[in-house]
């Protein structure tokens, strides 16, 4: 497997302030992406605060050894099982935090996608459809982020914490148009821009001098991109004004034992910010792909399941003490499961015929275990959710309508692909 | 003692076993009994004629080259069943009267090879595929069919540790036993009383390799880390009388530029003499204890070592990995003198996970995953 470098681990001030104008001008162009068709029900949308957070488990973690354990088979594996607060649930013995929040869960352990690819199905389980080449679907961030984003919002619709790895390049925003491109970060560290160079007092002049200038500029030239690049760079200042968003210098010594003194901690906790501060989508990359445990899966596992489950279950925690647990629908879920059975390296490969996901918060059931596995877990013997049924599900979910049209020039494309059904009983 | 020529080794015996991977083997006091561990939590005993084989068995001739079955098959006898997770690391007295177990269940258990037995239970030793190819070189129905074994159960089971036991290492006369876990958990022990003597006080990663010296006075401890675990890596030398580190050998610059903060060994081991130590990852590395310099270092086993050991003189190191074969190295300059197996050629074939050498070295084991132990004797 090959490590995927993404353009988010060199983004800078200049790089922010070049995509910035891109979306700006593209939001010009008529008709990209149905804009005009949809921005009424967007605008609506965009009052119910309905926000998204998906932990992404890039490579693809074991449902056997996490969520639907197979105890006394042959392929069970080593680790044993703990039982959660949800009667009748028990998961990995190394997921002691979530386990206590069972109750808050909606675990689906029938999704069958069919695709084993990592970049195929990392592209399957953001877009909820192939790849088919001429048609670029947009990633399930850029569809929210162009439903429930704010127009007048300083901060990014999506944003997306994507470390590479071995999993899948992002499709970004696609059809939509770069309005709704991922905002892209690498780690839990301050984006560059936000370190400004001049001092704030010499930054408020300089900011003074460009408007004053660019409307003199512009007072008897209408030119779309004139004002497309004043929009880019009035949004970028925006940004400037929320970048204490970004830093969790301050409040991480709070918190750090409620997320884990981990990068993935570190993630989650800004996944949390972002959603307080209204940010209605925001992917927060696990492991950077490690998950694709082939060889030594169960060591593999054992390192990093541990930091998962406390960033994630202090996300959880953290959400709901401060009332944004019932408005936030927390994905866990990577581009596909592991084989239940053990290769000859002592790992598992890739599977996506019978694996887990796991829903949380808005929307969605809490307590509810979803869909059945046979005893070795080799095929769904019920409840099975496929992609468009797991995709119309989430953004019914967020009050996304699913069968919502976007445009390609006249042809119209349904937010989840077509004939897919809402699974009724995800919701809550 | 006739001297080992690790040079001139041949295939002797070959012991099946059906019950997923094989991951650990050690003799009983001799030559004469072998036992081996697997992923299951089941170890079997079997009794070996000490000599090798009178002739081939039937259909050895048809392998391009050597396999399995150039070997006779042997059978095992008794099952020592308790455990409920792998058997990661096996051990005996000098006497073989008592095996000592460690376990993915967090527990060690010491077995009284000669208790009597408290039933029967079937064993598989070949699957249908191996079984169809054991016929075709000769075999009989009857000599791939499931065997009975004398079923023992464990005589003391010690829990003093709380995650996976990994590390393992005794002392020369076997009077001490030192063990780690993935909690950090370091103790040594007192064999066959199972009484702990010392418990170190590490870091909290996983002691995944530990090596403890012939006079049980040194140990190592290797506290596994990698990119996404919390806990940095560490390679300490551990004074067991004060139960302090006596050097810590992390920082080692030829060690940081292979591993950073890595330090995730699957094996160590002293030279009979303490002076020089052994440790197996991508590479076998050899140490100078007293200086901390490496001697030298090796590669060979596609960037899996997963047992190291020393010859009684400390003149050969064996290893064995993820290629599939045993290598004996000159131990003063690393240099290959034998390869004994053959590698599978593809990083998707078994790898063996252990071996031991007889008390008299005149025999080796080797754990294979494929779900079998080979049996294999230097000629004098």
């Amino acid at each position: 497997m090959h490590r995927l470098c993404q353009p988010g681990e060199h983004f800078s001030r200049r790089a922010f302030m070049k995509s910035a104008l891109v979306a700006a001008g593209g939001a010009a162009v008529a008709n990209w992406g149905g804009l005009v068709n949809s921005q009424a029900v967007a605008a609506e949308l965009q009052k119910t605060g309905k926000r998204c957070i998906m932990i992404w488990l890039g490579g693809g973690a074991s449902q056997i050894d996490t969520f639907d354990m197979k105890v006394g088979r042959p392929n069970a594996g080593p680790f044993r099982p703990i039982q959660t607060n949800l009667p009748g649930l028990e998961i990995c013995e190394y997921m002691p935090n979530v386990a206590q929040l069972a109750d808050k869960l909606c675990v689906i352990r029938s999704m069958s996608t069919g695709d084993p690819g990592h970049i195929s199905g990392t592209h399957l389980m953001h877009c909820g459809r192939r790849n088919e080449g001429i048609v670029e679907y947009p990633e399930i961030g850029s569809v929210v982020a162009k439903y429930l984003g704010r127009p007048d919002s300083a901060l990014p619709s999506f944003i997306q914490f994507a470390t590479g790895g071995q999993s899948g390049p992002r499709a970004g925003s696609g059809f939509l148009g770069p309005k709704y491109q991922p905002f892209r970060m690498s780690t839990d560290k301050p984006p560059a821009f936000t370190t400004g160079y001049l001092k704030e007092d010499e930054e408020q002049r300089r900011r003074d001098l460009f408007q004053f200038a660019q409307g003199e500029f512009t007072a008897d030239r209408h030119a779309e991109s004139y004002q497309a690049y004043q929009e880019a760079k009035e949004s970028a200042w925006r940004l400037m004004d929320v970048r204490d968003i970004f830093s969790v210098q301050k409040e991480w010594p709070k918190v750090k034992d409620l997320y884990g003194d981990t990068e993935f901690g570190k993630r989650c906790l800004l996944a949390r910010r972002f959603v307080e501060a209204g940010v209605p989508f925001v992917e927060v990359d696990n492991a950077g792909g490690g998950w694709d445990t082939h060889e030594l899966n169960f060591d593999g596992h054992k390192r990093l399941i541990p930091p998962m489950d406390k960033g994630w279950a202090g996300l959880l925690i953290d959400l709901e003490q401060r009332g944004l647990l019932d408005d936030t629908l927390v994905i866990w879920q990577g581009e596909f499961g592991r084989t239940p059975g053990i290769n000859n390296r002592i790992g598992r490969d890739h599977f996506a015929r019978a694996w887990t996901t796991v829903l949380a918060g808005g929307g969605v059931k809490r307590g509810y275990v979803h869909g059945k596995t046979d005893a070795d877990g080799r095929t769904v013997t019920e409840g099975l959710v496929d992609t468009g049924n797991y995709f119309a599900t989430i953004f019914h979910a967020l009050g996304i309508d699913p069968k919502a049209h976007n445009y390609i020039g006249i042809r119209p494309i349904p937010v989840a692909p077509d004939h897919s059904k809402v699974v009724q009983e995800l919701l809550a | 003692m006739p001297k080992l020529d690790p040079k001139k080794i041949e295939r002797a015996w070959f012991l099946p076993w059906n019950a997923g991977w094989t991951r650990c083997v050690t003799f009983l006091g001799g030559s004469e009994r072998l036992a081996a561990g697997n992923q299951q939590g089941d170890i079997l005993l079997w009794d070996l004629p000490g000599k090798m084989p009178e002739a081939a068995p039937a259909g050895a001739g048809k392998a391009k080259g050597d396999d399995e079955f150039s070997a006779p098959v042997r059978r095992p006898l008794r099952a020592f069943r308790g455990h409920t997770n792998l058997v990661s690391r096996l051990g005996a007295s000098p006497d073989g009267k008592w095996l000592y177990s460690a376990s993915w269940d967090h527990t060690l258990r010491i077995w009284d090879t000669q208790a009597a037995a408290e039933g029967t239970a079937e064993v598989a030793l070949f699957d249908q595929s191996r079984g169809s190819q054991a016929k075709k070189r000769g075999m009989s129905d009857a000599d791939v069919a499931p065997v009975q074994v004398e079923v023992v159960q464990d005589s003391q089971v010690l829990e003093g540790h709380r995650e996976w036991i990994r590390g393992f290492s005794m002392s020369a006369d076997g009077g001490r036993l030192l063990t780690g876990d993935d909690a950090g958990i370091v103790i040594l022990w007192d064999m066959p009383a199972g009484k702990e003597l010392t418990r170190l006080e590490t870091g909290g990663g996983w002691a995944r390799a530990v090596a403890l010296s012939h006079d049980a006075k040194l140990a190592f401890v290797s506290e596994s880390s990698d990119r996404h675990a919390e806990i940095a890596g560490s390679i300490k030398l551990w004074d067991l009388e004060t139960g302090k580190v006596r050097q810590d050998l992390t920082d080692n610059k030829a060690m940081r530029a292979q591993y950073n903060r890595v330090m995730s060994f699957y094996s160590a081991a002293f030279a009979p003499d303490g002076k020089r130590l052994a440790l197996g990852l991508s590479k076998v590395h050899l140490f100078d204890v007293e200086s901390g310099k490496i001697v030298w270092e090796e590669e060979g086993h596609k960037e899996g070592v997963m047992h190291v050991a020393f010859s009684a003189d400390g003149q050969y190191l064996f290893s064995t990995g993820k290629d599939t074969v045993v290598r004996v190295r000159d131990a003063k300059d690393g240099k290959q003198v034998a390869e004994i197996g053959a590698p599978r050629g593809s990083q998707f074939k078994d790898w063996l996970h252990d071996f031991a050498l007889s008390p008299d070295e005149q025999w080796l084991a080797t754990a294979d995953m494929a779900g079998m132990a080979h049996v294999w004797h230097f000629a004098s």
